[in-house]
């Protein structure tokens, strides 16, 4: 079987390419790329104005919700959301009940999607037992069975120690512990981002501080370790730069930031009028906040995005 | 010749100290084997061990070394004695100093008690185990255990493996294996490793078949149990699984290779029965090498003028 890809957006951020050109498949083998292909032969022609060609991509932050939450979402709608948006792999969160604390769950993980077989799916592991914030899990049995990071997303580790024996312990694996930052005592009650919209709409609000203290305290503690600490969602400019200093100053720390923190601010919980949709955690920010998260893709400050 | 009144640390000793105390020792353990395992060379000279922590080896290992060399002992219980009545360390110590003591022996949960009562009694000490700094005689004799087996002192590998964070065994074999020219490599996970242990001129790693695979001596630490309740590590059963040393282990290690343990054990965590009760094992062969190094110390600090007195 060939194709031809006629002028289509080529990307391949590995190498930093993006150009418009032609792509030449045989057999599902790349062959040939280069300006104005001509082949011989019965060949498929697909024109690619205004379309993008690039290598699959990966969703480094999803939640399939099994087992536990299989009402909300499963491992198959996930994995036939991932194929049909283009990623071919995707991580799981491990916010699952029970939670994805133990090898036995990674290992049921992976069988149920090998037998979907769509999409990967890499399981991560919680950072402490039950979530719980109290003892880390048993990150080794877990790295052994296949889990590639560790996180107790939703729920943000908030007893410092914990973190710190954490991000010290990951380092015989070299995986990332991956951190949900919010300072739970200043979000308690709060559904959207505390400034201007919270008051006209009169709702308690969370304030930008409650992650972006997090993240501070997150990058000093991976400066203490070495641990490779990631973190996610970020949503307020004050986050984005503690990890530029973290990283102007040798820490082992990435972050991602969600499309809807890019494309979106607090207004629209006002616009749409409480849409609950608007609500999120961390929740909508300021056009400031916006503007800033944008700059750091650009300038990749982020280094992983995830969507 | 000994000169020092005290000994705190292997970190104050020269490789020649050291190898002095090993020397000692190789005629004490011959006495050991004796019928009677006794001789007059300390007659008349009286020892305190004053233990404010737990001990069973340590502290029955320096009463008899004393003994078998004629000394008089007496050993202070602090749960029975006049601490539980409020009094200060030194008090006690100044106290039983008038009685005529010439060598306390001291135990304390607290790094740097012994050094500070050597500071202020006439009367030697010797450090039975400091909190988390040092244990300078079971150091020692771990050196003798090797000595006796290797047949050397100098150009070998030595893998710690364990807490080495929480370990004043570690740090004291640290100390005298470097002395002696020997490598050092310490194993555990991340938590259970200090911040700038690399400073003391040992190698580090994370995973415990690197460690073990050249090594001529696998030192195998106690695991307190309470750690995994402080949440260094996860579990005990994913202890073993990453730093228990166990048959299938040791199957990647030299030939004659030396497992070494300070005890008690726990058997099943930090190392196998297999390995423990194994031929590689010199883990009993230890306790009675404590005697006889004890008894070196003891001779050289109380002791007569030389080699050739009664020994």
């Amino acid at each position: 079987m060939k194709i031809l890809f006629k002028n289509v957006t080529l990307i391949y951020p590995e190498k930093d390419m993006e150009e418009t050109g032609d792509l030449y498949v045989e057999n599902g083998v790349i062959k040939k790329i280069g300006k104005n292909l001509d082949i011989n032969g019965d060949v498929e022609i697909i024109e690619g104005q205004n379309k993008v060609l690039a290598p699959t991509l990966v969703d480094m932050h999803v939640h399939l919700r099994e087992p536990g939450y299989e009402w909300k979402e499963d491992i198959e709608s996930g994995c036939k959301a991932a194929v049909a948006g283009g990623f071919t792999a995707v991580c799981c969160m491990p916010n699952t009940n029970p939670p994805i604390d133990n090898k036995e769950i990674v290992r049921f993980i992976y069988e149920k999607s090998d037998i979907i077989g769509l999409s990967r799916v890499y399981p991560i592991g919680t950072i402490t037992k039950g979530r719980e914030g109290k003892e880390i899990s048993e990150m080794g049995d877990m790295y052994m069975a296949g889990a590639k990071a560790f996180s107790d997303d939703g729920n943000c580790v908030m007893n410092s120690e914990v973190l710190r024996y954490a991000l010290e312990y990951s380092k015989i694996f070299d995986v990332p512990i991956i951190e949900h930052a919010e300072d739970i005592n200043l979000t308690l009650d709060g559904n959207v981002n505390f400034g201007k919209i919270s008051t006209l709409l009169g709702f308690k609000g969370m304030p930008w501080v409650a992650e972006a203290s997090i993240v501070a305290r997150d990058v000093f503690l991976s400066a203490l370790t070495g641990g490779k600490l990631h973190v996610a969602h970020i949503s307020c400019w004050q986050s984005l730069d503690m990890i530029r200093w973290g990283k102007e100053h040798g820490v082992n720390v990435t972050c991602e930031v969600t499309p809807h923190h890019l494309v979106l601010t607090e207004d629209a919980v006002k616009e749409l009028d409480y849409d609950p949709n608007t609500k999120m955690n961390p929740p909508l920010r300021t056009k400031e906040d916006q503007e800033a998260l944008w700059e750091g893709i650009k300038n990749r400050s982020h280094r992983c995005d995830s969507y | 010749m000994w000169k020092k009144k005290d000994l705190i640390g292997i970190e104050e000793l020269s490789k020649e100290e050291i190898e002095l105390i090993v020397k000692t020792a190789v005629n004490m353990k011959d006495i050991l084997k004796r019928p009677i395992k006794k001789v007059p060379t300390l007659r008349g000279r009286t020892i305190c061990t004053l233990f404010y922590e737990p001990s069973t080896r340590t502290r029955s290992s320096f009463e008899l070394a004393a003994k078998y060399l004629s000394a008089d002992t007496i050993s202070i219980a602090t749960s029975t004695s006049s601490v539980q009545k409020g009094e200060t360390l030194l008090d006690t110590v100044k106290t039983l100093e008038a009685m005529g003591i010439d060598l306390f022996i001291i135990r304390h949960s607290a790094s740097g008690v012994p050094s500070f009562i050597a500071k202020n009694v006439r009367a030697g000490v010797i450090n039975a185990g400091d909190g988390m700094h040092e244990h300078p005689t079971q150091a020692l004799l771990d050196v003798f255990s090797v000595y006796e087996k290797k047949g050397r002192l100098d150009g070998l590998k030595i893998a710690i493996i364990g807490d080495i964070f929480h370990s004043r065994v570690a740090r004291s074999n640290i100390y005298a294996w470097n002395k002696l020219g020997s490598e050092v490599i310490v194993c555990g996970p991340p938590t259970l490793i200090p911040p700038y242990i690399e400073s003391l001129n040992v190698k580090v790693t994370y995973n415990l078949d690197e460690a073990i695979e050249d090594a001529d001596v696998i030192y195998v630490l106690r695991l307190q149990l309470e750690r995994q309740k402080k949440g260094l590590f996860p579990t005990l059963r994913e202890y073993h699984m990453l730093y228990g040393v166990n048959s299938e282990r040791i199957e990647k290690a030299k030939k004659d290779v030396l497992v070494m343990h300070p005890g008690p054990m726990n058997r099943g965590v930090e190392i196998s029965s297999e390995v423990a009760d194994s031929l590689i094992s010199v883990i009993n062969e230890q306790v009675t090498n404590g005697v006889a190094v004890r008894m070196a110390l003891l001779y050289l600090m109380l002791g007569g003028k030389g080699d050739e007195d009664t020994v």
